[in-house]
């Protein structure tokens, strides 16, 4: 088997709570399986980020009956971004935005039980680098978690929408947002920002979920007298980046949360590093890196560095997918990434040691990876440089894969990865123009990559690290996928259509338009016995406008939008 | 509102007769501008109050009067410079953007241009009594430069001269003025206001001139705009020829506070 799900994947909050009032323990237990197969209580199901929902009820067989069930407007346009979750028959949703409202609704009928509508400044987009999204939100211990635009974390009531607490994480006015939604392990609701161009210095950061109050903080750029400071030239470890900004994972065998960072700030490496491929140990830990953080302190236990001395904005961040896999006969806990820079990689996530990386799209930027130390063999002429412009960069700056999310079927050892295919000509100029900072240079010119398409949905085998089926798109930036038992795999594209697929074979079985481009990862959950399958939808606006030409298609591919869509039979 | 020297006799005069039957029906004239700027432009009470409204809004309001129409200002922060020219500029919210780089490729044809007003760059900042001039002056020393400019990227470059970073020009200006650092290279225009405002004019701006360090600046508005942009140039025309002269009067005279040493007015028509 190659992975199994245990109560320990899921919330323990969760696990207690339907405990209460069951007598034996064997009812317990098939109890707490059928809850645990019906919901989708955090925004990759559980823990492990995989996305696979053990529900077969819609199947190959039947999923031409598949019917819209609800559809609920998010009275937010642009950029929404957000996996509902669900738990029992409450489903939770975000917007954009803020978010602009967060939603608690009859997962059955979409009727509204609640509204909150946090206290979120009209000043965010000015500081937000990429876009007023939300990715969605957090439930455990009754109370619903949400990571704010204007830096602040707030704890809602689950069953009324009533806020508890806010915290302040960081100051959104050094252009620091949250966007995704934070991990909760225990009584801690974990999370990160972003920024990592602007000056930030990356930090992860638990507080207590009663009180809001820090529990630890550690910073993912080492300081002075800290392992690893050393890898940063100068002073510039202060704003050096590094943030963890999207999704964490956690290990409850090993007690361990697992992190992916960003870029290294600035953009221009001779500030931090030596400012071509000799960088030696300016390396700049712990950007675009995996970190693995000790859940009880928060001290970090090891990392993969998968860009050293990052000169392509190559952040670390996409989400570790947790899962067993068999490798040579052996049955190996692993965490695997399709990291921004055209390596999937396949790591140890007990001891940090690399299993496999090899390329998953075009990539020109390196040739190959050296599982014993991590470091990529580069292309010297496709490291941009002071006065070393690069030509033909692959991927280009939104990576191999962006923010949306993949998943794994372990039923067929496959993993679906919403890729990108394009490339970049690069300067080292900022490219920013703001107080005291001069604009420069043009935007960085983005060139479709090879083979005449620009995104991929690519059905992966982890293990022997090839492609096994692939659907190609005219456009890059498509939505995250959502995989289940009953074989399939739902992906949403940019030109807003919803598509489904055989899991194994790759052959399209459904689709349905729905208006706007997707980028949100869909979900699937069951109430009274009968499965849903629930997707966002509302196109990206910002990302395009740093993409010149193709940022057009992009953008003309459907108007903004911004609603929930719940299909059953 | 302060009053504003540099509009022509001539014009003023012409201004004057025109200005109290067609001002009614005269649309006003949009600026584009932060409302946290300065020296550049600011909402702030403060700044309205003592008619310090910044360089940008004195330019936009010369340009409005010689127009013969009332001016009205967008405030929109440019944190994100272009992103914001995007929503407001290009969105058609305002009319015209004061102090845009006078460069083609700046965000593609989408954005237009009048003849260059301005010239704007980076500049070092000693104390008055050294007597460094220039970047070799500095050698082994500490000299603050703002994260991600181009100053942070020459200097990082060199391995004599060590860089004490800072997120925006009042920090660097504050850790220079606290002896954190011996120097500053930063943007010069805010160095000057800071230096004079909040600094005594301890300090000394000196302009550094070499390549991706001073550029020209322009007035910008979205291509739609072709008709208004020729009128404002061939107006740009008139007044540099009389007493354009924005920046000067600026530069020369403390009491407005917005002396802005290294800003030099493009006087030749």
């Amino acid at each position: 088997m190659i992975h199994r799900f245990t109560h320990a994947s899921y919330p323990l909050a969760l696990a207690l709570a339907i405990g209460g009032g069951l007598g034996a323990a064997q009812a317990q237990d098939a109890k707490a399986k059928d809850v645990e197969a019906a919901g989708w209580a955090m925004y990759g199901r559980g823990y492990d980020n995989t996305r696979f929902s053990p529900l077969k009820q819609i199947t190959a067989a039947n999923i031409g009956k598949l019917k819209l069930a609800f559809s609920f407007q998010l009275g937010s346009l642009r950029s929404n971004e957000s996996s509902p979750i669900v738990v029992g028959d409450t489903m939770y949703v975000s917007t954009s935005w803020g978010p602009k409202f967060v939603y608690a609704l009859d997962a059955r009928t979409g009727a509204t039980k609640w509204t909150y509508e946090p206290d979120v400044p009209d000043d965010t987009l000015q500081y937000a680098c990429c876009d007023v999204n939300n990715r969605g939100v957090t439930y455990a211990d009754g109370k619903i978690f949400v990571g704010r635009l204007d830096g602040k974390l707030s704890a809602v009531d689950a069953a009324t929408g009533k806020e508890l607490w806010t915290t302040t994480v960081v100051d959104y006015k050094q252009g620091s947002v949250i966007t995704s939604p934070p991990l909760v392990v225990r009584n801690m609701v974990i999370t990160g920002f972003g920024g990592g161009e602007y000056g930030a210095r990356g930090s992860l950061q638990a507080y207590d979920i009663n009180t809001g109050k820090e529990v630890w903080k550690t910073w993912t750029v080492p300081g002075p007298g800290e392992a690893n400071n050393d890898t940063w030239k100068g002073d510039s470890w202060q704003h050096g980046g590094a943030v963890p900004w999207l999704i964490g994972s956690y290990d409850a065998k090993t007690d361990t949360v697992f992190w992916g960072t960003s870029n290294p700030g600035p953009w221009n490496t001779v500030v931090r590093s030596t400012g071509d491929g000799n960088y030696g140990k300016l390396t700049n830990l712990y950007s675009a890196s995996t970190v693995a953080f000790d859940a009880a302190t928060g001290k970090i236990k090891w990392h993969v560095q998968a860009t050293p001395a990052d000169a392509w904005d190559y952040d670390g961040v996409n989400e570790l997918v947790l899962a067993d896999l068999t490798i040579a006969g052996v049955k190996t806990p692993v965490y695997m990434k399709a990291d921004r820079n055209g390596f999937f990689y396949v790591v140890n996530r007990e001891t940090g040691k690399i299993i496999s990386a090899e390329k998953y799209v075009p990539t020109t930027w390196a040739s190959k990876i050296d599982v014993a130390t991590g470091k990529p063999s580069e292309d010297p002429d496709k490291r941009p440089g002071p006065n070393h412009p690069a030509k033909g960069v692959c991927p280009n700056l939104i990576g191999g894969k962006n923010w949306q999310p993949m998943s794994f079927n372990p039923q067929t050892g496959l993993v679906y990865i919403p890729s990108n295919n394009v490339c970049m000509d690069w300067s080292v100029s900022e490219v920013n123009y703001r107080k005291g900072v001069f604009y420069l240079g043009a935007d960085f010119p983005t060139l479709p990559g090879p083979g005449g398409y620009m995104g991929e949905l690519l059905a992966w085998d982890p293990v022997a690290q090839k492609k096994v089926w692939g659907v190609k798109s005219d456009l890059p930036f498509n939505g995250g996928t959502l995989t289940t038992a009953g074989n399939l795999t739902f992906w949403g594209d940019l030109h807003g259509v919803f598509h489904a697929f055989d899991a194994k074979s790759g052959k399209e079985l459904w689709k349905i338009p729905l208006g706007s481009g997707i980028g949100a990862g869909p979900i699937s959950y069951s109430v009274d016995g009968k499965q849903y399958v629930a997707v966002v939808v509302g196109r990206t606006a910002s990302i395009p406008a740093f993409l010149g030409d193709v940022g057009k298609k992009m953008t003309q591919a459907t108007p903004e939008g911004g609603a929930l869509f719940v299909f059953s039979e | 509102m302060r009053a504003l020297k540099f509009i022509a006799p001539a014009v003023a005069l012409a201004l004057a007769c025109g200005a109290a039957a067609s001002q009614a029906a005269v649309p006003a004239l949009r600026l584009c501008a932060d409302p946290a700027n300065l020296p550049f432009s600011s909402n702030a009470a403060e700044a309205t109050q003592k008619g310090m409204p910044g360089m940008y809004v004195e330019i936009g309001q010369a340009v409005a009067q010689a127009l013969g129409r009332p001016m009205e200002t967008v405030w929109s922060l440019s944190y994100f410079g272009k992103r914001n020219l995007r929503a407001t500029l290009l969105a058609g919210q305002c009319d015209l953007a004061v102090g845009l780089p006078a460069v083609q490729d700046f965000m593609g044809p989408r954005v237009i241009f009048t003849r260059p007003i301005l010239n704007l760059g980076y500049a070092l900042v000693v104390a008055k009594d050294r007597p460094a001039s220039r970047l070799d002056d500095l050698k082994g020393q500490r000299v603050a430069v703002q994260f991600g400019s181009p100053p942070q990227g020459l200097l990082a470059a060199r391995s004599d001269i060590t860089s004490v970073t800072a997120m925006d020009p009042e920090e660097a200006m504050r850790r220079l003025s606290a002896g954190e650092a011996d120097a500053a290279f930063i943007w010069g225009a805010s160095a000057s206001y800071i230096n004079h405002t909040a600094l005594q004019d301890r300090f000394k701006v000196i302009p550094v001139d070499a390549p991706q360090m001073q550029f020209p600046a322009a007035i910008g508005f979205s291509s739609k705009r072709a008709a208004l942009r020729d009128e404002i140039d061939a107006l740009l025309g008139a007044l540099l020829n009389f007493e354009w002269d924005v920046p000067k009067t600026v530069r020369a005279d403390p009491s407005t506070g917005l002396r802005t040493g290294p800003v030099e007015a493009l006087l030749a028509p």
